[in-house]
C-alpha cells in the first residue's frame, strides 16, 4: 500500500466544529472518508458508516482500553467503565448489567416517568413558559436514573446540574467549576452508597453493582464506583439533548407537530429520526492494537481513531435524502446508539423517556414557541450534541397533578 | 528526477508522511531543505501545512530554503526512542535553529561535526545531512569559511 496518509484540518471540539459539523462530515465522507489531523496529538477521523462499523465490531483490532487512550479525544482521566474496558473482561460487566437494563426490565418504570414529566410540566403550565432544558429536559432523565440506581431523590439536582455543566459549560468558565466540584459530591454519594449497599444489600441496581462477581471475583470499589458514575452521565444528559434538538426541529414545523400529537404511536418511530439527524453522543474514539488498512489508509499500532456516529447517520450509501428529517422513516439502522459490543445500554430507557416527555410536550403544550435568540447550543458538541437553555413560551394550561407527588404545589 | 510518492514512502516509512509534508521528504531525498511558502504573501512558515498561517492562502508550496541560520535553542537529551546512531547516555544535542530566511521560520534537528565546548545558543550553523535507517534527514553544523 503506498498510499500518502490524508491529512486534514479537524477538531471536533472546536467553535467551527460546532457550527458546521453536518457540512463537515459531508465533506469527508465524499472526500476523505479515513483522514489524519494533527489535533490533540494527532488522530483519525473515520466518517463512513461502513468504515464506522467495520471499527466498532472489531474489538480486537480497535480496543477501547482507558490505558490505551480510552473513547475519549483527549483521553478521559478517569476510566469510563465497562466502556473502556475490553473484551472478554468487557462481558462480564455486560452479563451484569445486561438484565436490568433489558427492554423486559422497561415496564415498571412507564408510570414513574409519566408521573415526573406530570409534575415538571404543572411546575411550568400555569405561567406559560419553561426552560425545556433545565425545567423539563435535565430533571426527568436525572430523576429517572437515580431512582433506577437506587438513589434518595430529596437531593435530584445535586447530581443533575453538576453532569450537564460539566458538558454545557466550557473549561475554565465559573460554571464548570462549580461542576467539577459538585461531580466530586456525587462521587462521595456513589462511594457512600456502595459501601452502604455491600453492608446491606437491597433490590436495587446499585446493590447488584456493589457486590457484583466478575469472573467469580469480586468487583474492584474503583471498576464499580465508575460504573455507577457512567450510568448516571449516560442516564441525564444525552436524553436532554436528544428532546433539545427534536423540540427545536418542531419549533417552526408546525405539520410534523400535529403529525405526532394526533397520533402519539408516531412517535417511536419519530424518534429514532431524532436520534439519527441529532446523534446526542457524536462520536468516539478507539486505539488501534496493530498496523491495518482502513479505507485506503494505512493505520499504525498505537494510533488512536475518532469513529463519527454522526457522520455515519448521514452517509448517502445507507439512508435516502440523508439530511432530512423524514418522521416515519423506516427501516431506519441509525449507529446514535454506537454499534458493536459497547452498544448503548440504556438505549430503550433513552426511548421510553423521550416517547413521553415528548408526547407531554405535544399534548398540553401544542403552541410552544422557543425564543430562538435566547437559547443556547453548548460550545462544543464534541462530547454531546446538546442545548444548555431553551426557553419557551406557550399558552398556559391547567395542572394535573400526579399519582406520586400528590397535586404539585 | 523526479522522486515519486511511493518511493517517499518507501524510504521513509516510520514517519506519518501526507500530502502536505511530502515534497519535504522528497526535498530530503534530494539534499534540500524545504520549508513552506506562500505564493501571495511571500512569507515562510513550518510545520508543513496547506495553507499559510500569515495570510490564510492555500497557495503555499514547499521550497528550498538555504539551511544557513543561528542556533536559537540547545537541548541535550538523555533519553528517548531508540536510534541506531544516538547515544543518550552522552546527551544528544538537539538544536532549533532560526533560519535566515525569515525571523521566526526555526527547524529542530542533531547538532553535529562540533565539539561540546563550541555549542551554544546564538551559534551560526549550516544545513547537512545524517543518515538514519537508510534515510538523510537533516542536521546543522558549525558555520566554516567556505574555501
Amino acid at each position: 500500500l503506498a498510499e500518502l496518509r490524508t491529512k486534514i484540518e479537524f477538531d471536533h471540539l472546536s467553535a467551527d466544529h460546532a457550527e458546521r459539523h453536518v457540512e463537515i462530515y459531508r465533506e469527508l465522507r465524499e472526500q476523505h472518508p479515513v483522514a489524519w489531523t494533527d489535533a490533540y496529538g494527532g488522530f483519525w477521523v473515520v466518517s463512513r458508516y461502513s468504515d464506522v462499523a467495520r471499527i466498532a465490531r472489531d474489538d480486537e483490532t480497535f480496543s477501547s482500553d482507558h490505558d490505551r487512550g480510552g473513547i475519549n479525544i483527549p483521553p478521559a482521566p478517569a476510566r469510563n467503565t465497562p466502556l473502556e474496558v475490553d473484551p472478554p473482561e468487557f462481558l462480564h460487566y455486560r452479563a451484569l448489567l445486561n438484565p436490568p437494563f433489558a427492554p423486559a426490565a422497561l415496564a415498571g418504570w412507564d408510570a414513574f416517568v409519566s408521573d415526573w414529566t406530570a409534575h415538571f410540566i404543572d411546575l411550568a403550565i400555569e405561567s406559560g413558559s419553561i426552560d425545556f432544558v433545565r425545567e423539563l429536559g435535565n430533571p426527568v432523565p436525572a430523576l429517572f436514573t437515580l431512582a433506577f440506581l437506587g438513589f434518595p431523590l430529596d437531593e435530584w439536582q445535586r447530581y443533575a446540574e453538576p453532569m450537564h455543566d460539566a458538558v454545557a459549560c466550557p473549561p475554565d468558565t465559573p460554571g464548570h467549576h462549580r461542576a467539577v466540584e459538585g461531580i466530586a459530591w456525587v462521587q462521595e454519594q456513589i462511594r457512600a452508597a456502595l459501601a452502604e449497599r455491600r453492608a446491606r444489600p437491597q433490590g436495587d441496581l446499585l446493590s447488584r453493582i456493589a457486590n457484583a462477581q466478575l469472573d467469580g471475583r469480586p468487583i474492584p470499589e474503583e471498576r464499580a464506583q465508575e460504573t455507577v458514575f457512567l450510568i448516571i452521565g449516560g442516564g441525564v444528559d444525552t436524553t436532554t439533548a436528544l428532546l433539545s434538538n427534536a423540540l427545536v426541529w418542531l419549533n417552526d414545523q408546525p405539520g410534523a407537530r400535529a403529525y405526532l400529537r394526533d397520533d402519539p404511536k408516531r412517535i417511536a418511530t419519530a424518534c429514532e429520526e431524532f436520534l439519527r439527524v441529532f446523534t446526542p453522543t457524536q462520536a468516539l474514539a478507539r486505539t488501534a492494537m496493530r498496523d491495518v488498512e482502513v479505507g485506503g489508509q494505512r493505520i499504525r499500532e498505537g494510533e488512536r481513531i475518532l469513529i463519527s456516529w454522526a457522520s455515519a447517520n448521514r452517509d448517502a450509501a445507507l439512508f435516502d435524502r440523508p439530511d432530512e428529517v423524514v418522521l416515519d422513516r423506516f427501516p431506519n439502522r441509525h449507529a446514535a446508539f454506537g454499534l458493536g459490543q459497547h452498544r448503548c445500554l440504556g438505549s430503550n430507557f433513552a426511548r421510553l423517556e423521550f416517547g413521553i416527555l415528548l408526547r407531554e410536550v405535544l399534548r398540553r403544550m401544542p403552541d410552544y414557541q422557543i425564543d430562538l435568540s435566547r437559547a443556547e447550543r453548548y460550545a462544543s458538541i464534541g462530547i454531546v450534541n446538546g442545548w444548555v437553555s431553551l426557553p419557551a413560551r406557550f399558552t398556559p394550561g391547567d395542572r394535573i397533578g400526579s399519582a406520586r407527588r400528590g397535586r404539585s404545589a | 528526477v523526479t522522486i515519486s510518492d511511493a518511493e517517499v514512502l518507501a524510504r521513509y516509512p516510520g514517519e506519518r508522511v501526507d500530502q502536505d509534508n511530502v515534497d519535504y521528504y522528497r526535498g530530503l531525498l534530494g539534499g534540500e531543505l524545504r520549508a513552506m511558502r506562500c505564493r501571495d504573501c511571500g512569507r515562510w512558515s513550518l510545520p508543513h501545512r496547506a495553507y499559510c498561517p500569515e495570510c490564510w492562502s492555500s497557495e503555499v508550496r514547499a521550497e528550498r530554503v538555504s539551511g544557513r541560520g543561528t542556533v536559537h535553542l540547545l537541548i541535550f537529551l538523555h533519553q528517548g526512542a531508540p536510534v541506531p546512531g544516538i547515544d543518550y547516555q552522552a546527551g544528544y544535542p538537539l538544536a532549533t535553529v532560526e533560519l535566515v530566511e525569515q525571523t521566526g521560520l526555526r527547524v529542530s534537528a542533531g547538532l553535529v561535526n562540533c565539539a561540546r565546548a563550541e555549542m551554544r545558543i546564538g551559534l551560526p550553523v549550516e544545513l547537512c545531512f545524517v543518515e538514519r535507517e537508510g534515510a538523510p534527514l537533516p542536521a546543522f553544523q558549525p558555520l566554516r569559511a567556505r574555501t
